[in-house]
């Protein structure tokens, strides 16, 4: 309510609940827990990034998380003593953007005639191409260091001190990761309904009567897959300074499968309802990792399953219900429930 | 390198590929009437592998448990069908292709929670040595896999062909719609294809499993491979997977040897991406035509 009478005062309480957060939850949990928030801003960015391919223009991409490793390595080659190169952080976001957004492309040209369950395979294959590529590329050059990944990347930011108060990194990390995921949103939301974004949805809708209606669907697909590479690009370059070390194991099809669930479970082509399923579907299986062990020992005495295959089990069950009572995500999108009704 | 040799790899990858194709196969069945397919054929063919393992150590005969295995296929991609595909079926939205891949993984967290992590040794009494034909050495294995092949392909194209089901499950592959107003149950079709798809997918896991080991990985190993073969072959391709299979396999041979073991994968995704650009329906797939 408050929200739609003044948006000004709304978007300032936004602001000032997001600076307090991490001091908030770092005080009653400790910094693992900023760490995890940390995480689920990067996810939010990934899921949106996704959500331009798989919610607005409508083609299922089961390789999305490659972009995210081209960023990633990107950032690790150009800022780690791999190389010897150092190159600031804003100078490297933009190229990973660029080159994520390239292999976007590359991805998208090969694959505008396919759709649905051919273009899932397709795409799951690229991934995993890429992951083949960065687990192999250490000879006859070495570039990627191959399985053994890429360490001692230079970080994100380091702790200061404000006021003889020791400021963590992880909150710098923090506000910086708040700055490009609200930038990423403004796009995002600002693209949903502009041109480019009423094209996609009316290529999801129905290819042939968009064409029919003038849209160059080639351009407008591939620019689907670039845009939603890039932002995928921006993301990986962030997880690699503030992992500060990279390897192909981060970025095999589960990571992929996860992203999308957060896409799918939140609601396909709706911002709000992506950014709860990348938040619901990072906090809770951490939540998770740190409980079902205990509890599991108060209750029955011993560990009868591991916790991390647990989550995996309940991660299923959880999404089968939602898919069962929720069909269209936790908050569907406005747009794509009338569809449904249509169709039915 | 020598030529004799060459051939050797050529051979043994090629029997490989059989299995890919069969795997493949497995896709082609269930896509032909669900028109969606099963991502987590791989985890159905691991968890079928690791079922009929534990057949064998309660010490049921190698082959009493081969039909055993086959039954636990058979009801294992019944409850695949019902927990994920009829339910992804129901809904119009294209993301819950991933349902399937979630119970995939669900299988594959079932299997590491219930045989462990590791691979483990398949024993079975077809003797591992050699023979040699036209200067190729061929083991017993390599031969039970291409008669486990041909011969569940064959006897599945036969129930196709020969019996009223059969012919059921082609009507409903060629039209839903038209297969329902003749009073044929094409939800029933759609699990009768789906059992067997697991039913190959257990034969396929019985058959390479000597040859490899058992272990929770295979399943995503084979997957992808086999995603290359249904798809570089046609998902209706029919026999065509059989080919792509052997090629691919050869390939795959050949790249491990002139490029290093971790080039093992690429060739069959490289073929994939390359299939779609140039023939999008696969190289023996009919063209679908899309009414507007």
């Amino acid at each position: 309510m408050l929200l739609n009478k003044s948006p000004r005062i709304g978007i300032a309480l936004i602001g000032i609940a997001l600076a307090i957060l991490p001091f908030l939850i770092g005080m009653s949990f400790g910094n693992a827990w900023i760490r995890m928030l940390d995480f689920a801003l990067l996810y939010i960015m990934l899921a949106l990034g996704l959500n331009i391919v798989v919610g607005f223009a409508g083609l299922l991409d089961l390789g999305y998380i490659a972009f995210y490793a081209v960023g990633a390595y990107i950032y690790a080659l150009l800022a780690s003593p791999h190389f010897g190169l150092h190159w600031p952080l804003w100078a490297i976001l933009p190229v990973g953007a660029l080159v994520a957004g390239v292999f976007g492309m590359l991805l998208g040209a090969p694959t505008l005639r396919l759709r649905g369950d051919y273009l899932a395979i397709v795409t799951l294959g690229f991934g995993e191409i890429i992951r083949i590529f960065l687990n192999n590329l250490n000879a006859p050059v070495n570039i990627t260091n191959g399985p053994k990944g890429i360490a001692g990347i230079d970080p994100l930011a380091k702790s200061i001190e404000i006021f003889g108060y020791q400021l963590h990194s992880l909150y710098l990390i923090y506000y910086l990761f708040v700055a490009l995921a609200v930038l990423i949103i403004v796009v995002t939301l600002r693209l949903e309904n502009s041109r480019l974004g009423r094209a996609w949805v009316a290529i999801r809708e129905d290819e042939i009567a968009a064409k029919a209606c003038g849209i160059n669907t080639r351009n407008v697909k591939l620019l689907a897959f670039a845009l939603g590479a890039s932002f995928g690009g921006v993301a990986g370059g962030l997880f690699a300074g503030f992992q500060q070390f990279v390897s192909p194991e981060s970025f095999g099809l589960f990571e992929s499968i996860m992203v999308l669930c957060m896409v799918v479970l939140g609601g396909m082509g709706n911002i709000p309802g992506v950014i709860l399923g990348a938040v619901v579907l990072t906090v809770l299986p951490e939540l998770f990792r740190h409980w079902a062990g205990p509890m599991q020992v108060a209750l029955f005495g011993q560990t009868y399953i591991d916790p991390e295959s647990m989550r995996l089990l309940l991660f299923g069950i959880a999404l089968i219900l939602v898919m069962r009572f929720r069909p269209m995500g936790l908050l569907p999108s406005a747009r794509r429930k009338a569809e449904l009704v249509e169709h039915a | 390198m020598d030529n004799s040799i060459l051939l050797q790899i050529c051979v043994s990858g090629a029997f490989m590929g059989l299995v890919y194709a069969l795997v493949a196969y497995g896709f082609q069945l269930t896509y032909a009437t669900s028109k969606s397919i099963n991502f987590g054929q791989g985890e159905l063919v691991m968890v079928s592998a690791f079922c009929s393992l534990t057949l064998l150590d309660l010490g049921v005969p190698y082959w009493l448990m081969v039909p055993g295995g086959l039954v636990i296929g058979a009801l294992l991609g019944l409850v695949v069908e019902r927990a994920a595909v009829r339910l992804a079926l129901e809904q119009k939205s294209e993301g819950w292709i991933l349902l399937s891949i979630i119970v995939g993984l669900f299988g594959f967290s079932l299997a590491e929670n219930i045989w462990g992590r590791d691979d483990r040794p398949f024993p079975t009494p077809i003797p591992g040595d050699s023979f040699n034909f036209l200067g190729v050495d061929i083991t017993w294995l390599e031969i039970s896999v291409a008669v486990g092949v041909f011969g569940i392909m064959g006897l599945v194209e036969l129930f196709k062909r020969r019996t009223l089901l059969g012919k059921a499950f082609e009507a409903v592959s060629a039209d839903r719609d038209a297969a329902e107003l003749m009073g044929i149950s094409a939800t029933q079709t759609v699990m009768l294809s789906y059992g067997l798809s697991g039913m190959v997918a257990a034969l396929a896991g019985i058959l390479i499993s000597p040859i490899t080991t058992v272990g929770p990985t295979m399943a995503m190993v084979l997957v992808l491979k086999a995603f290359s073969v249904a798809v570089v072959a046609g998902l209706n391709s029919g026999f065509g997977v059989v080919l792509v299979g052997l090629v691919l396999g050869s390939l795959e041979g050949l790249a491990s040897i002139y490029f290093g073991s971790g080039w093992r994968e690429a060739p069959g995704l490289i073929l994939l991406i390359m299939a779609l650009a140039l023939r999008p329906n696969g190289i023996f797939g009919q063209a679908t035509i899309r009414k507007v």
